[in-house]
């Protein structure tokens, strides 16, 4: 009996470790590679914190069944259970490391906090020039340009370039957009560049990634918002600079059509798309 | 491998949970019940009835449609030639192989109920004609398909024909994109607009401004004047960018042809609700409520006279009501918005913003343009017109409350132009069309006939500068203006080609 115990909680640990082995084979393991330097780091926090806390975990596991077992054999041998206060020396043991470990890992992290949060650690080139306004609404992205050549204002100035959904940046170079949100509180989550960041209104908050490949990569809203929150599928299209500038220029021909000049696509004219 | 699933099994709850199932794949949306407008209120219980069984036998509802040809709607095609037949002896059916042609990612659900046309061997439709004898279907002859699996191609018709269909055969069976269609809608747009596009969703109830009625076949932001009615890409592009300032989001990044089903759906809907619409309003002068319930109350024999307007009704639809004639009215409009050019275009390039243009434009919208007794002086959309008690458009007297009202009943306020906000779009194509053409359905009208093109671009470029001008500015510009105005006011309309020639 008293072995029967110890291996039933033995299993739980067992059986975590088993399935985390596998899920990778069945694609239930964390997404893939994260598409931006900084987002490498922070894989590269995640799994340190994933590890400590394995060790903590099958460390406790194997604790808690070495206590049966000890405990079940003092029963055999005819001993009673008794109170006790525990031990001083181990309490102290067990606050000092665990307090050791949360503190190395909240100084180890500071380097990507401060990189990716705080606004004076900013990629220089990223802060100068913000690619656009995101404006979160529901349940939509709404995406103001600078019109190309010049800088993004806060208040929306006479010649931006409007669009929704679809945000296009250049690709390997650090890239800022200021996020804004027009009736409630959404997120702005791109889960392969690692950047989620809330939309407050009233706020505007900018924040930045660099991707690292050509490619489309989808964007969702993280806070529930409303009914239409699943509504909120977007991209973030990185492409190399110069085809984001050629993008600008066709969004802004789209915009000036007056339905005259000739536009340079035929079906431009009609549905101002692609 | 066991253990690797016993392992699953314990994640079973997991997988289930974030893998999901395509639900709105396995089970099609259900026959859709038509809400009739207000207007099937007013009318006699009768009345009601008759018009709903006429639009029905019109159009058919979207799982039994009886109408193809006839209507300007794109519902799309498969074509498929017979690989095998296979004769079912003792049942009702014949089960037939087919090779499919299906363009690609065309969706394809629910086409069971559909009719099929045979384009070759000898069931085309002559020899279908004679086979069915008079049980045909308007427009369309053809077999029930009872079902139809798009993977396998494999197909059962529900009527047993004397001689199967040959191999080699081939067919087409329409409703595709029609049926493509009404399942997107349903996943995207029925919460809102409703399932027959009555625009009463469930979380429309939430929304200002409601979401579009489609029933009086009426768009707002269209490229057309009020007379016609929206082409297939302006609603195109009101699905793909969504209006700015309400609620209807963008869909920018759905597929063209998703969106394509999207648009050919609605058109459906909105003839089938604006044809209804007008055969109750041909009814309402005769045989609304109001008018028997006076007609009885005043005369002597109550009896009497019910049944003689009962009488009257069975003659006026018997002899005098004339369906095809307001069919034609109705759907005409729509197939020259298939067939032609409606969308209207400048024929003068924009004038060059200028501060002359702004100003030239300014004076319109103060002046005989009238812009400003609805969007006010500042733009702000808060002219004296938004104060007054408005004539209602259909008769009967004013509105209850004070405000501009739209063709459906809600109250609807003009654009406030200061902030930059342009629910049809920003070009200045956009523009030119809502000052051209007028917004459908709302007070705001159509200037194409009393204004030139460079009169409307100077009010282009006014609309486009009032985001930006200081409120104070603007104010002590307005006496300026004001004494310049006097002045110049006379000339520049004796000469609007002054302008044109800048």
């Amino acid at each position: 009996m008293r072995l029967f115990w110890c291996f039933v909680f033995l299993l739980v640990p067992i059986l975590a470790v088993l399935s985390c082995i596998y899920a990778e084979d069945y694609g239930l393991w964390f997404p893939g590679e994260a598409e931006t330097l900084l987002g490498k780091q922070i894989d590269d926090l995640f799994y340190l914190i994933n590890i400590i806390v394995t060790v903590t975990f099958i460390g406790t596991n194997v604790g808690l069944c070495y206590a049966i077992w000890r405990a079940s054999r003092n029963q055999e041998d005819g001993v009673k259970a008794w109170y006790t206060h525990g031990v001083h020396s181990l309490e102290v043991i067990w606050s000092i490391v665990p307090a050791c470990i949360l503190m190395f890992i909240s100084l180890f992290q500071l380097d990507v906090w401060m990189q990716f949060r705080v606004r004076s650690n900013y990629p220089e080139q990223a802060k100068k020039a913000p690619v656009a306004e995101v404006t979160a609404r529901q349940f939509e992205w709404r995406i103001r340009y600078p019109a190309p050549g010049k800088v993004l204002q806060i208040q929306p100035q006479p010649d931006d370039i409007y669009t929704v959904n679809d945000l296009h940046v250049p690709v390997n170079q650090p890239v800022m957009i200021q996020l804004r949100a027009q009736d409630v509180q959404h997120s702005f989550f791109v889960p392969d560049l690692r950047v989620k960041q809330d939309a407050i209104p009233g706020q505007v908050i900018p924040i930045w990634f660099n991707v690292l490949h050509n490619g489309e990569y989808p964007l969702t809203c993280a806070e529930l918002c409303g009914w239409g929150h699943y509504k909120m599928r977007g991209q973030v299209v990185a492409e190399p600079v110069e085809d984001f500038q050629a993008y600008l220029k066709k969004l802004q021909a789209e915009q000036n059509f007056d339905g005259v000049s000739k536009p340079e696509t035929p079906e431009l004219a009609q549905s101002g798309e692609e | 491998m066991s253990t690797r699933n016993s392992l699953l099994m314990t994640l079973a709850v997991t997988v289930i949970g974030t893998a999901g199932c395509d639900l709105s794949k396995m089970i099609p949306p259900p026959e859709a019940r038509f809400v009739s407008s207000e207007r099937a209120d007013d009318v006699s219980p009768k009345a009601k009835k008759f018009v709903v069984s006429v639009v029905d036998e019109q159009f058919g509802s979207p799982m039994d449609l009886v109408a193809w040809k006839r209507l300007p709607v794109d519902f799309g095609e498969i074509t498929g030639k017979v690989v095998s037949v296979e004769v079912d002896e003792d049942g009702s059916s014949d089960q037939l192989t087919v090779e499919l042609s299906l363009e690609d990612g065309a969706e394809s659900p629910g086409l069971t109920s559909q009719g099929i046309v045979w384009t070759s061997g000898e069931y085309t439709q002559g020899a279908i004609k004679a086979e069915l004898g008079k049980k045909e279907k308007v427009g369309l002859v053809g077999i029930q398909i009872d079902s139809f699996d798009v993977e396998d191609g494999t197909l059962i018709l529900s009527h047993k024909m004397s001689s199967p269909p040959k191999e080699g055969d081939t067919f087409a069976v329409v409703g595709s994109q029609f049926q493509a269609g009404r399942h997107l809608y349903a996943r995207h747009c029925l919460h809102c607009h409703g399932v027959t596009g009555d625009g009463n969703g469930p979380t429309a109830q939430y929304l200002n401004p409601r979401p579009r009625d489609y029933r009086l076949g009426v768009f707002k932001f269209v490229s057309v004047i009020k007379q016609d009615r929206a082409t297939h890409d302006d609603l195109t592009r009101i699905v793909k960018h969504g209006v700015p300032g309400t609620y209807m989001p963008s869909f920018m990044l759905m597929d063209d042809n998703e969106v394509q089903a999207i648009v050919e759906y609605i058109r459906w809907l909105a003839m089938r609700g604006e044809l209804e619409n007008q055969y109750f309003i041909d009814l309402e002068t005769d045989f609304s409520k109001s008018n028997i319930s006076s007609r009885v109350d005043s005369s002597d024999d109550k009896r009497a006279e019910r049944d003689l307007i009962e009488e009257e009704f069975k003659d006026y639809i018997t002899n005098l009501f004339d369906a095809k004639s307001i069919y034609d009215r109705v759907l005409k409009p729509w197939e020259r918005s298939r067939d032609e050019e409606t969308a209207i275009f400048p024929e003068l390039a924009r004038i060059e913003d200028s501060i002359e243009s702004r100003a030239r434009g300014r004076k319109i919208f103060m002046g005989k343009a009238g812009c400003a007794t609805c969007h006010g002086d500042a733009g702000r959309g808060n002219g004296p017109k938004t104060e007054q008690y408005e004539p209602r458009k259909s008769g009967g007297g004013t509105w209850d409350e004070p405000g501009l009202h739209d063709d459906w009943g809600n109250i609807v306020r003009p654009r406030n132009l200061t902030t930059g906000i342009y629910r049809g779009g920003r070009r200045p194509l956009d523009i030119y069309r809502r000052i051209a053409a007028g917004i459908s359905g709302t007070p705001m009208a159509g200037f194409k006939a009393t204004m030139k093109d460079d009169q409307i671009w100077d009010l282009v470029n006014y609309v486009y500068s009032i985001p930006f001008e200081k409120p104070s500015e603007s104010s002590d510009e307005k006496k300026d203006d004001d004494k310049e105005e006097t002045e110049d006011v006379a000339s520049s309309e004796a000469s609007p080609e002054r302008s044109a020639a800048r």
